[in-house]
């Protein structure tokens, strides 16, 4: 065993080197790790460091969060059927089961968007802490542990609505300008199991807390003094419980010796979330300016907004250890969403699936020798997005292709991942805005031995 | 040790490269036809009624300008006015009247706007002593003082003129004379009690009512000034000059409306005077305005377009005073002492000029009656400035015609857009 997890390491260490190792790392990790969730979970209004998402995002409660596993990143999917020795999955719950080190993710993203529509074009960019999760093997390889923060849907956008309206038959035409902006979204926190039965099938059950916190205000302003410009702040909050439960399974040598087919799926049952509702304002009455809660003022003072259910299922294929091939489809049926607050918006809700294809290469060193860059791993992928969303029938799908590559450490089985993506979503007929995206992701994968201390003493 | 450096400066520079490709500008302008609009504004009309008319009879003295003239008004009845005139027992450069080598004259300085006929005939005016002592801070309309007609001071006639200058009688002068030149201490004290100065009255007129003025045009190009008194006499080369103007002291207008103006059918009668005021209170419901945020509110009241041929003055102000508590003066006083917490001009007719509504901005009003906690206000609604000139309007009411009939335009922005 010892031997095996030197190899792992590639770094020869003897049991008290581990030891101290371990020592000094572990406190560093966690409390990185514990900074990380801090400022994941003040998220809801600070994690746009400029200044909007895409546009998409700004209805309802935002648009779908998809999450990767570390090294799936860099093809555009999940990777539900594809776990990592060295990378926390945070897709599949099945695949924290075939732990043997302690592993911790952090991944940041920085999106930029050209939206255009008919008539106007403009660009705007949001850099975001997508997630962070640490698995934790608690009988090496059959029983794992994790814990984990990742967004379910995600708002953040800027809208600007400028117009003139005529009040009535013997008020001048008034000309306004409205800037909303919103931001927040559904972030879930997670802690789950996953279990090997052997070396063919794992399963995995996750129960999780569904945390809401939107902020949308609307500020408008007025061409003639005498109206009174209007800043209106709406929060949206609340949350409820989820389930998610995790399969996967693989065999090998169907088609040549050293080849491997593995296949996985996930399941994220649908919640319900009672969710208080408060729009506040501020009011000119008797000579001074009071804030008041104008929902409360009618009694509406709750909202129910649904999650949909969301099912991924994927097959990736090794044809040997240097190559393999994924597809994956992740359905969600957001034909069921709710959103009760303003059944307009949750009119266009549409389910949603998504589907790709990618490739992976992890080159041989004893083949193409001991370069840097053979120690890099590469990956590419396209997938498409039907888009959660549809407006007269228009739906905001959504093509992408992908390229990424794996920086792995040094002297550790820690890596680092930095993923390329670039594509088009939406259209620009019909009013609609088409937008060009772009997207950096790094992730960080952190993979140490931790709790060995007791065995190897 | 040297892949570290790579990998770190590998990725520095991307990340560097990445930020510099995603530009931030522009403010979210894409997109803004889609769905319904963030803040969907919107207004919604309320019919206004309950009105009452209160009457109050108006301070006529010490005001801008006083009125003199006789009109038969067929709608706000039939308006008699005297001038009322005390001049100042002072005069720059001017120790005393030599009455022997003095005389003296009352410039009259009339505003331009008048009421009664468009094109009058010569008006006739006499100035008698008044019949008994007044002061112009206690003078009020349909309170009148008498003039002495048992002897005329002078007289003059008028079309249009802006001015009238008009010699007094050398008795008069010399009565006057008597006071200006004493210089014991009792001099104003028994000019109070004693002197009871000149009342210019209508004895020949027609339909027409002029104003004098106490302060100047503000655009006086023709430096007429304001009405005043002049003593005059030869100057060294034996002509008449003007050897010093003394301003009046007091003054003010003997005012008798008969009989009181009434309010027509689907109209309600606003005179300046305080002889006809609207009462009436703003209520609203805030259940009406569940899910909607004001932004604006504007109360409309359309002027009735009279279909005679006499000049009015000009109604271009309406003024409203929000009165919470019970008033521990009269309306009269209340009304010309404090400054109305509402206000607006008249609004012309793009075509022919007429002046055809008032649009007030009550969303102040509006915001205090829905969610403040002090009691509904009672409101004043008048027309114009008590100033001494003679103001009517008729407002037309909830029983008018429909398009015509007071209403409140509220407009809001929509807060409940599409909930359940």
């Amino acid at each position: 065993m010892m031997r095996m997890m030197q190899e792992i390491c590639g770094k020869q260490y003897s049991g008290k080197q581990y030891s101290r190792l371990t020592s000094r790392t572990l406190p560093s990790l966690l409390l990185f790790l514990l900074l990380t969730a801090g400022t994941v979970i003040a998220q809801s209004d600070q994690n746009s460091l400029s200044r909007s998402g895409s546009f998409y995002s700004g209805f309802a409660f935002g648009a779908p969060a998809d999450i990767y596993s570390g090294h799936t990143v860099g093809i555009g999917l999940p990777g539900v059927s594809d776990p990592d020795g060295f990378k926390p999955n945070s897709t599949n719950p099945a695949h924290w089961g075939n732990a043997r080190l302690s592993k911790g993710q952090i991944r940041f993203g920085l999106a930029g968007y050209r939206g255009e529509d008919s008539v106007n074009r403009e660009t705007y960019s949001l850099f975001t802490i997508e997630s962070f999760q640490v698995v934790l093997p608690l009988l090496r390889d059959r029983l794992g542990a994790s814990v984990g923060f990742r967004p379910a849907t995600r708002l953040e956008y800027s809208r600007t609505n400028s117009g003139i309206f005529e009040p009535g038959e013997l008020v001048d035409p008034v000309g306004f300008i409205t800037n909303s902006t919103g931001t927040g979204g559904v972030n879930v926190l997670e802690a789950g199991f996953g279990y090997r039965f052997n070396d063919y099938i794992s399963v995995g059950y996750a129960p999780s807390i569904f945390l809401m916190a939107i902020e949308k205000n609307s500020s408008t302003d007025f061409s003639q003094g005498q109206f009174q410009s209007k800043s209106i702040t709406e929060t949206i909050s609340g949350h409820a419980a989820g389930h998610r439960f995790g399969a996967y399974i693989q065999t090998g040598s169907l088609l040549a010796e050293r080849d491997r087919l593995q296949a996985g799926l996930s399941v994220q049952l649908p919640v319900t979330i009672r969710a208080d509702l408060a729009k506040t304002t501020f009011r000119p009455v008797d000579g001074v300016f009071r804030e008041v809660d104008i929902v409360g003022e009618s009694g509406t003072t709750s909202s129910d907004v649904k999650i949909p259910l969301e099912v991924q299922f994927g097959i990736t294929y090794y044809l040997n250890p240097a190559n393999s091939v994924t597809t994956e489809l992740q359905f969600q049926q957001w034909g069921n969403a709710r959103f009760s607050s303003d059944l307009t918006q949750e009119a266009y809700f549409t389910d949603r699936f998504k589907t790709g294809l990618g490739y992976q290469f992890k080159p041989d060193r004893t083949r193409f020798g001991r370069s840097f860059f053979t120690r890099l791993q590469y990956r590419t992928g396209i997938t498409y997005d039907s888009g959660h969303l549809t407006f007269a029938g228009s739906k905001i799908d959504t093509w992408m292709i992908h390229a990424g590559i794996s920086v792995p450490s040094p002297n550790s089985p820690s890596s680092m991942d930095l993923s390329f993506h670039m594509g088009w979503q939406g259209t620009d007929s019909m009013n609609l805005v088409k937008e060009q995206i772009f997207k950096v992701k790094l992730s960080l994968n952190l993979a140490e031995f931790m709790f060995v201390r007791t065995r190897f003493q | 040790m040297v892949h570290k450096i790579q990998l770190f400066a590998g990725t520095l520079l991307l990340l560097l490269f990445s930020l510099s490709i995603f530009g931030c500008e522009d403010s979210g302008i894409v997109g803004s036809e889609i769905g319904a609009p963030d803040a969907e504004i919107q207004s919604m009309v309320i019919g206004v009624s309950g009105f009452e008319v209160v009457s109050e009879n108006g301070y006529a003295g010490k005001l801008s300008y006083s009125s003199a003239g006789q009109v038969n008004d067929p709608v706000y009845g039939d308006v008699t006015a005297s001038t009322l005139l005390k001049p100042a027992l002072t005069a720059v450069g001017l120790d005393s009247i030599l009455t022997d080598f003095h005389t003296m004259r009352l410039r009259a300085v009339f505003d331009s706007e008048r009421y009664g006929l468009e094109d009058p005939a010569p008006s006739g005016y006499a100035i008698y002593e008044a019949g008994n002592l007044w002061r112009g801070n206690e003078l009020y309309v349909n309170e009148p003082v008498q003039a002495d007609l048992s002897r005329e001071l002078g007289a003059f006639s008028l079309m249009v003129e802006d001015t009238a200058i008009v010699p007094l009688d050398p008795m008069w002068v010399e009565e006057f004379a008597a006071f200006f030149n004493d210089t014991s201490d009792t001099r104003s004290e028994r000019y109070k009690q004693e002197f009871r100065g000149l009342s210019v009255v209508p004895v020949a007129v027609a339909d027409q009512m002029r104003f004098f003025r106490y302060e100047s045009a503000a655009n006086d190009t023709l430096n007429l000034g304001s009405t005043r008194f002049e003593i005059v006499g030869p100057d060294s080369a034996g002509t008449d000059s003007v050897f010093a103007t003394i301003s009046p002291l007091d003054w003010g207008a003997s005012v008798v409306r008969t009989p009181p103006a009434e309010s027509p059918d689907g109209g309600v009668v606003l005179l300046n005077t305080f002889e006809s005021v609207i009462k009436t209170t703003l209520d609203m419901d805030p259940a009406d305005f569940e899910g909607k945020e004001i932004v604006n509110a504007q109360l409309t009241f359309h002027i009735k377009t009279e279909d005679d041929d006499l000049l009015r003055p000009e109604v271009t102000t309406i003024r409203v005073h929000r009165v919470e508590e019970e008033l521990n003066e009269t309306l009269g006083e209340y009304l010309f002492t404090n400054t109305p917490q509402f206000a607006a001009t008249a609004v012309r007719d793009e075509d022919d000029d007429t002046l055809v509504y008032f649009n007030i901005n009550f969303t102040g009003l509006v915001f205090d009656e829905l969610y403040g906690d002090s009691e509904t206000p009672t409101l004043y609604i008048s027309i114009q400035a008590n100033n001494g000139k003679i103001y009517s309007a008729t407002l037309v009411d909830e029983t008018g015609p429909e398009e015509k009939r007071p209403r409140l335009t509220v407009t809001y922005i929509e807060t409940e857009q599409g909930a359940e």
